[in-house]
């Protein structure tokens, strides 16, 4: 199942600590040789040592092999788009609104606001979106999945997610678009699948959440 | 050899200032250079205080129509008329010196840099005062939002030509810098012997030369569909712009990185009273990160699926490699050195720590499933601030206060310089670091207004505070430049017990940079003559 | 000398080899995820173009070392002081540029400019070519000149030319 948020979240495990880690001996070593030559008189050392350079370099190289492996056993189910999704949501961007249209022409429409109405997605399933653009470049992008993709003018973009947990989903427009970028706001509403049917029958769209949309 | 010869009359020139301004003297053409780059620095900063105030005080400060052509220009000038410039000019100023040369190669060519990167930046400033304002298309100025449909107006035309003319000037200056290193070297001079600063340098223009073209065509195509339509059509026209744009806006980073790297090398060399560590595998390494450098731009455009994500996370991870080597070789610098904290080495120092965050962080971002949030967010704002201002930045401060007594001839004040240093590190690291935090909580970038559920306010104001701080440290800087200018300390040739060919000539040098060259057989020239004389001396 | 070219024919074989390194993704899918042409053609050209113009420096420094002595050295070179021809050329530059905002009037204005500068410069460069071949024939005293103010250094052997102080002396 492509989680884009477990994906973010496995991947970090392995490089924060990583770049932490490296950030600390380095500066511990500067510290040290920073103490020490502060207290030399004659400077001295050698000028070269090429073939410890050859093999420090050959382990940093294993050092990247291991992050793209990583990167990329991860990336791959990002990347590719699910045969037959359970649902397949149409996203239309534009200056300055967003609508979700849903296959039984249901359609949720936020225009500039940071109170947006609410578009229900089932829990847990395999979400298919197909985005574009009416004019200039957006990105959708839900910080709680940890997952955003550009929405181009006269092309479309496919991408699938899956909402792990029940709850809020807020969305914003990640790519810079024009004077009301910062408003252009979505909201979406992970629900158990019963629930998701009934409302995408009703018409009726769902209250906003109170508490705004933070994960 | 003496390079008093027979002074001709100049007709046309004969009204100094006109001569000053015409003059082709690479020292002249470069101290302009720094100077006007420098006064963009500062109004770029303007801008950036002006958008800290709106994202700390929750908007209503400035217009969002406003808000966006702050951060186009901040973004503008600080790329293409600070540190691009300030950069090359370095090389123009210092390459001929550290090989040995009378002049920089195509003097006139690098004077026509100078007044096309005035004319550029006057022209892309002057979108202020038009009626529909400044660009607001972002520094990427990325189509279709920089099209006539959504950016219509005169601010846009002078963003595409300014930027067009400043980047004609920096492909000159290059092409100048280059041939200098490669054909103007002193006898002796081989091209291992050049110093770390000048081989910082010539990858630099090599990058330039390189990859710098892609943005004139970015920009002409640019031009050709606002007026004539059908040049970028629909989206895959957008990707196009775009591979075209960061083809050049990956390795302009880089030119705005080396020459700093180089003034870093140098000064800490010279600070740590040895030879560079490593100078072979650092040449290597240089090369081999320039490359690469040209090889990464799609992760910019990770989150767009119109790239060979993969390949541009290889290229982009292995950045890694070189830039180990180049860590290592500043530590094995430092190594058994007899080391003395001044300012220029503090500022070094602060580069080695600071561009460190920014560079692992960079390999974060590296990662297509960890960009795929953290694209567009705070946090490439922190991880690029972290590599170009908390190191650059840092970098071109040791440049100057190290090689300010061999321009002016006058020594900078220690005690403010050190008051420069510890306010610039607080200062950075309470604007920036804040930005990683609030980007890995989703804050996005090039927005003027947040709501407050957010929590993001403390933060933001936090970060602010940090700006604040590096504006008063900039004011020190200012101060200190202008008393040392006033009541001169004379420097002398050699103040620091330097180890390059620009510190066995005056301060400043005279206009054929040398009177007479010492015997060149090292990279360090001045050393193997200061340890030749200490051996004679020495009893056998 | 010749071993400058090696840096461009070094960097740019690197160019291609990171150009080539692209191949192997060719079968990533979905297929935006492959390399597309754009990509091949920019870093295939810069690579093509470093690898050209090492080729050309190197034939440049090929030819000057069969044709001259090693004894003559580096060429004698006429270094000016300074150009107003230069900062035409420049504001002319721009100029036609921004004129395109403007209307043709503007463009046409700052293309005569660039012209005006661009004469110049070639009436420089002349000034300077006639009195180098003049101080070669006088030995070391540089003749007036109209385009600019040029600046002779005599030295011991041939005139105009810059050597270093004493030392070892070192072939390149």
């Amino acid at each position: 199942m492509r989680n884009s948020l477990h994906a973010y979240e496995h991947v970090r495990s392995i490089y924060f600590p990583i770049g932490i880690g490296v950030f600390a001996l380095i500066t511990l070593a500067l510290l040290g040789l920073l103490i020490a030559g502060a207290r030399r008189r004659r400077a001295g050392g050698r000028t070269e040592a090429t073939r410890f350079e050859a093999v420090y370099a050959l382990a940093l190289a294993c050092v990247v092999a291991f992050l793209l492996a990583v990167t990329y056993k991860a990336e791959t189910p990002l990347d590719t788009v699910a045969a037959h999704p359970l649902l397949r949501i149409h996203v239309t961007a534009a200056q300055w609104s967003w609508r979700l249209e849903y296959p039984n022409g249901r359609n949720v429409a936020s225009v500039s606001s940071w109170r947006p109405p609410v578009a229900e997605v089932p829990v847990g399933e395999e979400v298919e979106f197909w985005g574009s653009s009416r004019d200039v470049i957006h990105g959708f992008y839900i910080p709680r999945l940890r997952f955003q993709r550009q929405f181009l003018p006269g092309y479309v973009t496919r991408f699938d997610m899956t909402f792990g947990q029940p709850g809020f989903y807020g969305g914003a427009c990640s790519v810079y678009c024009g004077e009301q970028h910062a408003f252009m706001h979505f909201e979406l509403r992970a629900v158990p699948r019963a629930q998701f049917e009934s409302w995408l029958r009703s018409g009726a769209p769902a209250e906003s959440s109170a508490a705004g949309s933070r994960a | 050899m003496s390079s008093e010869g027979v002074r001709t009359a100049s007709l046309p020139l004969r009204w100094a200032p006109l001569r000053a301004l015409a003059s082709t003297d690479h020292k002249r053409v470069a101290a302009h250079a720094v100077a006007v780059s420098f006064a963009f620095f500062l109004a770029g900063g303007v801008l950036a205080l002006i958008m800290r105030s709106q994202l700390a005080a929750d908007g209503g400060v400035v217009s969002q129509n406003v808000y966006d052509e702050l951060f186009t220009m901040h973004g503008s000038t600080m790329v293409y008329l600070f540190v691009v410039p300030i950069g090359l000019a370095a090389g123009i100023y210092f390459v001929p010196l550290q090989v040995g040369a009378a002049e920089v190669a195509a003097p006139r060519a690098a004077l026509a840099g100078l007044w096309l990167l005035i004319a550029g930046g006057v022209a892309m400033w002057s979108g202020f005062l038009t009626s529909s304002g400044a660009a607001t298309a972002s520094w990427w100025g990325f189509d279709p939002l920089s099209d006539s449909i959504h950016s219509p107006g005169s601010g846009m035309e002078l963003w595409i030509f300014g930027v067009a003319l400043v980047t004609i000037g920096q492909l000159l200056w290059a092409g100048c810098v280059l041939m200098t290193a490669l054909r103007r070297r002193a006898p002796g001079m081989t091209l291992l012997r050049m110093p770390v600063f000048t081989w910082t340098m010539v990858v630099t223009c090599l990058m330039t030369l390189f990859a710098f073209p892609a943005l004139i065509l970015a920009l002409a195509l640019l031009w050709a569909q606002r007026h004539f339509g059908g040049v970028l059509p629909g989206g895959i026209g957008a990707v196009d712009y775009q591979q075209l744009f960061w083809f050049y806006g990956h390795p302009v980073v880089y030119v705005m990185f080396f020459p700093f790297v180089g003034m870093v090398a140098e000064t800490i060399s010279t600070f740590s009273g040895r030879r560079f560590f490593g100078y072979r595998a650092f040449v290597v390494a240089l090369l081999a990160f320039a490359g690469l450098s040209m090889s990464v731009w799609g992760h910019h455009m990770f989150t767009m699926g119109q790239v060979t994500n993969k390949y541009f996370a290889l290229t982009s991870t292995a950045l890694v490699v070189p830039a180990g080597i180049e860590y290592l070789d500043f530590l094995g610098t430092l190594w058994r050195g007899a080391l003395r904290f001044t300012t220029a080495f503090l500022f070094a120092i602060g580069f080695i720590v600071q561009f460190l965050i920014g560079g692992l962080t960079g390999i974060v971002v590296a990662s297509p499933p960890l960009d795929y949030h953290l694209n567009m967010t705070y946090f490439v704002i922190a991880h690029f601030h972290y590599t170009i201002f908390a190191g650059s930045a840092f970098g071109l401060f040791a440049g100057i206060y190290y090689w300010f007594p061999k321009v002016t001839g006058a020594m900078l004040r220690e005690g403010l310089g050190r008051v420069h240093f510890v306010l610039l590190v607080i200062g950075t690291n309470l604007t920036f670091f804040p930005m990683f935090l609030l980007g890995a909580e989703g804050m996005l970038r090039r927005i003027s207004a947040y709501p407050l559920s957010t929590h993001w306010h403390g933060l933001n104001v936090l970060s602010t505070i940090g700006s604040g701080v590096i504006a008063l440290a900039t004011i020190v800087f200012i101060v200190n430049v202008a008393v040392s200018l006033r009541v001169r300390r004379p420097a002398g040739n050699d103040p620091w017990l330097a180890h390059t060919l620009e510190w066995a000539t005056s301060s400043p040098p005279p206009r054929y940079n040398f009177r007479e060259l010492p015997p060149i057989l090292s990279y360090a020239p001045l050393l193997d003559l200061r340890e030749q004389a200490e051996r004679a001396k020495a009893p056998a | 000398m010749r071993r400058a070219a090696v840096v461009l024919l070094a960097w740019g074989a690197w160019l291609g080899v990171l150009t080539a390194a692209l191949l192997p993704f060719t079968r990533e899918r979905p297929r935006p995820y492959a390399p597309h042409a754009i990509e091949y053609w920019m870093l295939g050209g810069a690579a093509g173009s470093c690898l050209a113009a090492g080729l050309v420096l190197w034939r440049l420094d090929a030819r000057r070392r069969t044709a001259a002595a090693a004894a003559a050295g580096e060429p004698p070179r006429l270094i000016p002081d300074d150009s107003i021809a230069a900062t035409t050329l420049a504001g002319g530059l721009s100029l036609a540029l921004l004129g395109a905002g403007f209307g043709l009037w503007l463009v046409l204005m700052g293309a005569g400019v660039t012209a005006l500068g661009a004469g110049g410069l070639i009436r420089e460069t002349r000034a300077r070519r006639r009195d180098l071949a003049a101080a070669g024939a006088i030995g070391g005293v540089a003749p007036r000149t109209s385009a600019g103010t040029a600046r002779i250094t005599p030295a011991a052997g041939a005139p105009g030319t810059i050597r270093p102080g004493p030392g070892p002396g070192e072939s390149r």
